[in-house]
């Protein structure tokens, strides 16, 4: 399998007038193409500010990153569906901003919204969708760019449990079924052992690599889902040790 | 089900009335006041002659409808306040937009603004008169100059307060500072900008009938400086009316158009 994307020593920091943040230090991974990984870190460690580097948002002060000239999505931590815009015309913002609104990207968000239930609401506004429906809108939304690397901040976390691990059951399958790269941040422990394949443990801030820990469950992984995983016997013994981790 | 949608009706019974009586009680006020104005000026309570009446200013506006004088005053104002009206919003739409584009700039020009705003603008009217004449471009100036750097401000700070996540999201999709102007900032700017519409029509009335105490040959202001001059106390009675019943004209054209904003989005 070839690297999709590797960071070789990745620092940043913020600076201001009151001083300087340092947010990450020392970062070295590679993700494999087709991979689902996981980042978990302790509350301010610089997950977001990870993936703002991965996306080109934010431009590491040392070391390097390189991608084999994949197409990344970023899906935000909030949605940031713009009230003012129908279903349809929010998903097709991307396309609109660099020009390609073509008539293949209507038909390929017409499929996605028809495969993830969204199709019914396309003429609708965000205000009149649930919690979970908003968080597909916005991955259809980032999914239209067609992107090979996909970076999820937190998508789950302004859902209800039971919400959760329904959408955090239906993202992973439309991410696997569309065949996509992804990185998923967290900090809900049993989240990234049931979505990851491998866990990238960041410490506190300045977040620099803890461990990097493998998931190898018991079950097929064809019939992998998020739910499945929970039911795998090594489940708690990744979580004790994932908890351990973070807490040491 | 049947229960329920009595008791909707009978909310919907409610809140009609409500609004009825409301609309009833405040006609009441106006038919008093008038009614009380007319009485104390009929039996000599009041001066008409300082105080005018109702019936003396109907009777003002027939004599003026007559030879279409009125009109004329009325329609120049009208058009002044509105010409004035557009550019302070279009300059100020243009100019809080390039303020955020560039902050240098903004942070550079901000204390001049703030002054600017603060400086009472009807010292600003001689000068305009020796500057530009005593025409119309004066009084239509003199109204952008009450408005404009209020309105520049206030849009210019909700547009930097807008939620930065949102510029975020524009940046993953690929897009330019401009793209957040256009696609973010500016639409969920739009309750905004038609609040500052509100406040910027008022003004320019007061910028505009400033400029016409100075400046005009004609036009509501004038007729008020006039009526002064001459003791035609009825004339500037009169003109204030119809000032008012403007005011409230312009408020309601922009609510409709708040209303019809808010249906098609
Ligand atoms: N624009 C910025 N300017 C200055 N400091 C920042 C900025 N963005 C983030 N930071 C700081 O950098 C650190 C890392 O922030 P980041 O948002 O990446 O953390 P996070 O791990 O995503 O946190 P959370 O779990 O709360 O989402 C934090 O301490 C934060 O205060
Ligand atoms: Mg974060």
């Amino acid at each position: 399998m070839s690297h999709i994307l590797s960071l070789q020593n990745a620092g940043v920091s913020y600076h201001s007038l009151s001083g300087e943040t340092i947010a990450l230090q020392n970062i070295s991974f590679h993700v494999e193409e087709g991979e689902f990984l996981s980042i978990v870190g302790p509350s301010g460690c610089g997950k977001s500010t990870l993936l703002s580097i991965i996306a080109g948002l934010v431009e590491p002060e040392e070391g390097s990153i390189t991608t084999n000239g994949c197409r990344i999505g970023y899906m935000l931590q909030r949605d940031h569906l713009f009230e003012w815009r129908t279903v349809l015309k929010n998903i097709l913002l991307g396309p609109e901003i660099s020009h390609c609104l073509t008539l293949d990207k209507r038909i390929l968000a017409d499929r996605l919204l028809k495969q993830y239930g969204l199709y019914p609401f396309k003429d609708k506004y965000p205000s009149e969708l649930s919690g979970g429906m908003r968080q597909r809108a916005a991955l259809i939304r980032t999914l239209v760019m067609e992107p090979d690397l996909l970076l999820l901040d937190e998508p789950f976390s302004a859902l209800d449990y039971q919400t959760r691990l329904n959408v955090s059951d239906d993202i992973y399958r439309i991410i696997r079924e569309e065949h996509k790269t992804a990185i998923l941040v967290t900090h809900d422990l049993s989240e990234a052992i049931s979505l990851g394949e491998r866990i990238v443990v960041l410490t506190k801030r300045p977040g620099t690599i803890k461990d990097i820990i493998t998931i190898d469950l018991s079950i097929d992984n064809e019939e992998r889902t998020p739910l499945l995983s929970r039911d795998a016997p090594e489940f708690k013994t990744y979580f004790n040790l994932l908890w351990k981790e973070l807490n040491t | 089900m049947n229960i329920f949608a009595n008791l909707q009706q009978e909310y919907l019974k409610a809140q009609r009335f409500r609004k009825r009586t409301i609309q009833a009680v405040r006609f009441f006020i106006l038919i008093c006041f008038l009614a009380v104005w007319e009485i104390t000026a009929d039996l000599d309570i009041i001066d008409s002659f300082f105080f005018s009446s109702p019936s003396r200013i109907i009777r003002t506006i027939l004599q003026m409808a007559n030879d279409y004088s009125l009109f004329h005053n009325i329609g120049i104002t009208l058009l002044e306040t509105v010409f004035s009206f557009v550019l302070i919003v279009l300059i100020s739409l243009a100019s809080a937009m390039l303020l955020w584009l560039l902050p240098s700039f903004s942070e550079v020009l901000e204390p001049y603004l703030v002054m600017l705003n603060s400086l009472p603008k009807s010292a600003l009217a001689p000068l305009f008169i020796v500057w530009l004449g005593a025409n119309t471009t004066t009084i239509i100036v003199a109204g952008i100059s009450v408005a404009l750097f209020g309105s520049i401000l206030n849009l210019y700070q909700s547009f930097k307060s807008t939620d930065e996540e949102m510029e975020k999201l524009i940046y993953t999709l690929g897009g330019t500072k401009w793209d957040v102007l256009s696609k973010a900032i500016l639409p969920s700017n739009i309750p905004t900008i038609l609040s500052s519409m509100k406040v910027n029509i008022g003004l320019s009335l007061v910028g505009v009938i400033i400029g016409e105490f100075l400046a005009a040959r004609a036009g509501l202001g004038y007729l008020i400086i006039y009526g002064s001059q001459v003791f035609k106390l009825d004339l500037v009675i009169m003109s204030i009316v119809i000032l008012c019943f403007i005011a409230v004209l312009f408020y309601g054209i922009i609510g409709l158009l708040e209303k019809h904003i808010k249906r098609a989005a």
